[in-house]
């Protein structure tokens, strides 16, 4: 589907990428690739669709995960975390392609980092609908959605999120703490306009 | 029961909430956070409404339908570029 497919992994990785590098048999390859990384596809393709909110996008950067999976492969280390891997393949395609996939998100975080609160208490998600949740989540910037989806919803450990996105993880916990109370805040908004969380009229009460 | 002395830890605790949901903090962080949390209803609700929303989040995700052919076509996707 169009996108072109970078070359080899070893430019941009350094040296702990990928991890360990024991050379496997090629016999072993095929079985192992088909075992290992293979059940991981549709997690791997729901997250690039909250990446990038478009499905031929998302699929093309499966497909370029796969493929560089599969190049890469056989210095990948049986019984190391497979699913993290790709998730590192992934979050490099996905900051490759950026330009293509994401169009104001600079502009937009910079925006966010002035209006959320470090600490903003989640809203009751009672009333409010899977489609609103999702349209809250796809309105955060990528930088903060990518660790809401790693943490919140891929339940990858900090540690692991700052080795798949490639920053301190000092990092992580700032952009969670964010990428959180921008979630709440407009989730908090959703539930007000069904009526919850507003003050009763009998004690003014939240 | 919360009291007076419970309530001044709440701050203090909330700051470190997500991260003990997150099972991040130390074995001292948990149990500091738990015996908290033993007495405060109200910190112990935020705890369940975290949950529920982290909860709600996967779900949505996770209920997303894949396209028909996905893997077919990331089958022949690698077939394709691994022959070339």
């Amino acid at each position: 589907m169009g996108m072109e497919v970078s070359q080899g992994l070893t430019d941009w990785t350094g040296a702990a990428y990928p991890p360990f590098g024991h050379a496997v048999s090629p016999e072993s390859r095929d079985d192992r690739f088909e075992a290992e990384a293979m059940p991981h596809l549709n997690d791997l393709y729901r997250t690039a669709l909250r990446m990038t909110g478009d499905r031929g996008h998302a699929e093309d950067l499966v497909q370029e995960v796969y493929l560089q999976a599969w190049r890469s492969f056989e210095h990948f280390e049986a019984g190391t975390n497979c699913r993290a891997w790709l998730y590192k393949i992934l979050f490099h395609c996905v900051s490759h392609h950026r330009r293509k996939l994401f169009r104001f998100p600079l502009l937009k975080q910079n925006e966010e980092f002035l209006e959320v609160n470090l600490v903003q208490p989640p809203p009751s998600a009672e009333k409010i609908t899977d489609e609103e949740i999702l349209s809250a989540l796809d309105a955060i910037s990528s930088e903060f959605r990518a660790v809401v989806l790693l943490v919140d919803v891929e339940e990858f450990a900090y540690k692991e999120v700052a080795e798949i996105l490639g920053v301190p993880i000092g990092t992580v916990m700032s952009r969670l703490s964010r990428g959180r109370g921008l979630l709440r805040k407009r989730l908090a908004e959703v539930a007000r306009s069904y009526g919850i969380g507003k003050p009763s009229p009998r004690n003014g009460r939240l | 029961m919360d009291t007076g002395a419970n309530r001044q830890t709440c701050p203090k605790v909330r700051a470190k909430l997500d991260w003990y949901i997150d099972g991040e903090l130390t074995t001292e962080g948990n149990i500091e956070v738990m015996e908290h949390v033993q007495h405060c209803t109200s910190c112990s609700r935020e705890i369940a409404k975290s949950r529920e929303l982290r909860t709600r989040l996967r779900a949505a995700v996770q209920k997303v339908s894949l396209p028909s052919g996905l893997e077919s076509r990331l089958r022949d996707h690698l077939r394709h570029g691994i022959a070339q």
